[in-house]
């Protein structure tokens, strides 16, 4: 009751431009918008642009929280639109890629021996292509799934909270789960097959 | 023979189907290390006989793997001075920057391609007035008398004509 009570005042303080009350908030939120943001985009520049873009409008929308859901609900609900906002805007510039003639990053010059065992060059590249499989995979799931998917596995948040974000029942959430883990498997299954074998 | 065959084969494929899925719930809890005892060796003893269990078993990992790598990732320690940084500047952080910039550098682009595209067009129409020039004074004469005959010469014969009458 106490940190609700205490959260209210801090989002008072901050609708009415408190930066320190709005310090308070993006300290207690950060790491939590930060992972949903790099759940959806898997680059950490572009998750920390989201995260500061998330921010930004939270703090410039403060007066328009009026309290009917919880301030971590509204706060999610943002950071979720952003993302998904990101990846429809990302998806249609795709073509300007073709243009782009910079050399990709090469995980093998990258990688730091020292950090762990599997350090051989084959197996850098498996585990890096591997990495781009799952990740691609995870951009093919269809937008409420990807949601669902994200706000449970990257913040571990519980299917009721997740309702209340995607304002869904928990069954229809429960059922987004589901069918998001099933595509994932669809997906991915043929890749890990071909390279199993 | 044949038919007696194939009843034999499609029901080994439904029972090897059934076992997956009974294994599918356990794959997960394997992954995740949770399962011991029977059940561990059972689970094991399947994945070494069925392909298709044992790359389901790669993804879940994988994923997992990925997953937990991103998760423990920690934004930038100067996050609230970047967001105070712009709410004080208004200006367009990267994202934006890209959102507005690039479909910008898109549409100049076409511009461009347009214009290029019209200069080519036009020199590949364009016809050289030099070569064709005596077909234009040929025509030019057909369709203006005055140069054949003077304006003076044209009334005073219309005049004598009235005359005439």
């Amino acid at each position: 009751m106490n940190k609700l009570t205490n959260e209210s005042e801090v989002i008072r303080s901050a609708s009415a431009g408190d930066r320190e009350a709005f310090k308070n908030l993006v300290n207690n939120y950060q790491t939590g918008v930060y992972r949903v943001c790099l759940g959806f985009v898997h680059t950490t520049a572009d998750a920390e642009d989201l995260t500061q873009e998330v921010f930004i409008e939270v703090f410039r929308s403060l007066v328009k929280f009026r309290g009917d859901s919880e301030f971590s609900t509204w706060l999610y609900r943002i950071a979720v639109n952003k993302s998904l906002n990101y990846l429809r805007v990302k998806s249609r510039n795709n073509i300007i890629s073709l243009f782009d003639f910079r050399t990709p990053a090469n995980p093998v010059l990258n990688h730091d021996p020292a950090a762990g065992d599997d350090s051989s060059p084959d197996n850098v590249l498996i585990k890096a292509d591997r990495e781009k499989a799952i990740k691609d995979a995870l951009n093919r799931l269809p937008g409420t799934q990807k949601t669902a998917f994200v706000l449970s596995r990257y913040d571990d948040l519980p299917n009721a909270e997740i309702a209340e974000i995607m304002q869904l029942s928990i069954s229809s959430v429960e059922s987004l789960l589901f069918r998001a883990k099933r595509n994932l498997r669809k997906i991915l299954l043929p890749y890990y097959k071909k390279n199993i074998e | 023979m044949k038919r007696r065959f194939l009843f034999f084969e499609v029901s080994n494929l439904k029972t090897e189907m059934m076992k997956c899925r009974i294994f599918d719930n356990d794959l997960m809890l394997y992954a995740e290390g949770s399962l011991d005892g029977e059940k561990k060796a059972a689970v094991e003893t399947h994945l070494s006989e069925c392909l298709d269990c044992r790359s389901a078993l790669a993804v879940i990992s994988d994923t997992r793997i990925l997953i937990e790598k991103e998760k423990s990732m920690v934004p930038n320690q100067f996050l609230f001075t970047r967001i105070i940084a712009g709410l004080d500047s208004g200006k367009m952080n990267h994202y934006e920057y890209k959102r507005i910039l690039v479909p910008a550098m898109v549409a100049s682009f076409l511009i461009l391609v347009a214009v290029l595209g019209g200069i080519n067009l036009g020199r590949l129409l364009y016809i050289n007035h030099e070569d064709v020039s005596y077909i234009i004074q040929e025509e030019n004469r057909s369709l203006n008398d005055l140069k054949q005959e003077s304006i003076e010469n044209f009334f005073l014969t219309s005049e004598n004509l009235k005359k005439d009458e």
